[in-house]
């Protein structure tokens, strides 16, 4: 059909309305590649409104990868099989937005401290000479913005014991960044200062509080609308964002019969709150919980049996070391993955000098990342930590 | 005791005939069409209300041969009683045709306004130019690109990563 001599494939091509229709139907690594097309374009997929609601209408996307820190300037990325909604079974999704972590000139260097429904929470290296800032990244798009300075009103050195990062995409397309910072008045009160991107300053939350005498409060994780923290003792605490008030939360599943814990995870996957320990120096079996998302409990969501990958790879058996070291076994649990069929769900298992993904599921394994020679060297064999493990999930939400 | 009107449904009872609009494509055809169907699309959602029964509703912009889909489309998701399945590999089936004139469906839904029909001949499209590059996409459409080579080699560069 040829309207005023346009045929329509054209005319829909030259109206905002209709191309914006279909683009925020394709994931966002396919947007990037079209702002080449023509100017228009460019200016649809890079402006606001079509970034949040294509951000909000994606919001189930799952991880396309994990990105490994081995230094603040070097980052290894990992691909997850298919994509986490991404790449739609095509090409597999090998490109990743950075290697080094420079997109601010900070003088201080920068550090990932949280990833949050595609959006990095950094802040630089504590310096002398220079303030520590903080900055939300979107590695996707390149964007980010640095946080204007904490503790406003107050004139007294504030101590920041902790920055957590709130982004639900299923529920807004601006985000949260909770701090936990010291009092003027007492050194047993914290107080939470808010900063939002929807009014881009810092506000004071509620009146001061106390917490656990072990609390500690830098690696919270966001979930079901909340920051939870936990505390060695096993201790928690959780704090609803939008309300802005504690909840309570079910006591950790933790297991009675102490012993030495060799290991402690508490992460957030896709939609999902997961808790698990490992006692015991050749225990290779273990049970991942999951908190009910109406907080009335902990409940056993996988069983884990690595036996099998102890048994392929011998050298994970350090046996010139006396068996009760808690480091006799060289495995490190980096990062449990939840894809959306449960079954599919992977744990990110760090051998020496490789990176397996075990599928809780079948209980199988397969190599993800084998580290080059020279890569290891200088490092030891064990070169990451679950700390230095972060979803990498596609998003073009402003920041 | 007041008692209120009995609400409008879509199917008919022997004692309320089904009303029916007509419809003129832009070259002279009529077409008829059942109220309940046509309300689906809120361009004749808003004609119908502060119309004149009987004249046919022109409508400048589609064709014919459109048209008389789009009424079938209408119609099929007007039906009481079909399940979601069905209605799925129907609508399937609808935009198994050829790409001229799947766009053709876009700008008649478009303009008529009809969500459920924009939305599924939308997805189509993505469907076919997601794994394009911006040639291919510039070719589809027809695009003439108004970016000089330095200005397309900036924006390349800057998403580098997404053509790996």
């Amino acid at each position: 059909m040829k309207l005023q001599g346009y045929s329509a494939n054209e005319i829909i091509a030259a109206n905002e309305d209709l191309i914006s229709e279909i683009l925020l139907l394709l994931p966002a690594r396919s947007l990037l590649r079209f702002k080449c097309v023509s100017k228009l374009w460019l200016s649809i997929i890079s402006g606001p409104r079509f970034s949040r609601r294509h951000a909000r209408l994606h919001a189930g996307s799952g991880a396309s990868g994990v990105v490994l820190r081995r230094t603040p300037s070097d980052h290894q990325f990992l691909p997850l099989g298919g994509g986490g909604g991404g790449g739609g079974g095509d090409d597999p999704l090998s490109g990743f937005p950075f290697k080094c972590l420079d997109f601010a000139p900070d003088p201080a260097g920068l550090k990932i401290l949280q990833s949050c429904g595609g959006l990095l929470l950094c802040c630089s290296f504590r310096k002398i000479g220079c303030r520590r800032n903080y900055y939300v990244f979107n590695p996707t798009t390149g964007q980010f913005a640095m946080l204007p300075q904490l503790g406003g009103a107050s004139s007294c050195a504030t101590t920041v014991y902790g920055v957590s990062l709130a982004f639900d995409p299923f529920k807004s397309s601006y985000y949260d960044v909770v701090c936990v910072r010291s009092t003027v008045e007492s050194a047993y009160y914290y107080q939470i200062e808010i900063y939002s991107s929807r009014d881009r300053v810092w506000r004071l939350s509620g009146s001061p509080f106390v917490a656990p005498f072990d609390m500690v409060f830098d690696n919270g994780v966001f979930w079901n609308g909340g920051v939870h923290w936990i505390s060695p003792t096993g201790a928690s605490l959780c704090f609803d964002v939008e309300k802005e008030q504690f909840g309570t939360m079910p006591r950790l599943p933790i297991s009675e019969n102490r012993g030495c814990r060799r290991f402690r995870y508490f992460g957030e996957s896709r939609g999902h709150l997961h808790f698990f320990e490992i006692y015991g120096s050749r225990t290779a079996q273990f049970k991942i919980f999951e908190l009910e998302k109406d907080y009335s409990g902990w409940f056993v969501k996988y069983h884990v049996e690595l036996d099998s990958i102890v048994t392929a790879f011998p050298e994970v058996v350090r046996d010139y070391m006396d068996p009760v070291y808690m480091n006799y076994y060289a495995i490190v649990m980096l990062h449990l993955v939840r894809e959306g069929n449960n079954e599919e769900s992977s744990l990110l298992v760090h051998l020496p000098g490789k990176i397996l993904t075990y599928n809780v599921g079948d209980k199988t394994f397969r190599k993800l990342y084998e580290m080059s020679a020279d890569q290891s060297k200088g490092y030891g064999s064990l070169q990451y930590g679950w700390v230095d493990a972060y979803e990498f999930i596609e998003t073009l939400a402003p920041v | 005791m007041s008692s209120s009107p009995p609400p409008s449904s879509a199917a008919a009872s022997p004692s309320c005939p089904k009303k029916m609009i007509a419809l003129r494509s832009s070259d002279g055809e009529t077409f008829e069409i059942e109220e309940a169907a046509a309300l689906q699309s809120k361009t004749l959602e808003n004609m119908i209300d502060e119309d004149c029964a009987g004249t046919p509703i022109p409508l400048p912009n589609v064709t014919g041969k459109i048209l008389a889909k789009v009424v079938e489309f209408c119609s099929k998701h007007a039906e009481p009683g079909v399940d979601d399945e069905s209605l799925r590999a129907w609508d399937a089936e609808f935009v198994n045709v050829e790409q001229a004139t799947v766009f053709d469906y876009i700008l008649a839904a478009n303009f008529l306004e009809i969500p459920t029909l924009l939305n599924l001949t939308c997805n189509v499209v993505a469907d076919m130019i997601r794994g394009k590059t911006p040639d291919e996409i510039r070719k589809f459409f027809n695009i003439k690109s108004i970016f000089s080579p330095e200005e397309e080699e900036e924006v390349r560069r800057e998403n580098h990563w997404a053509f790996e």
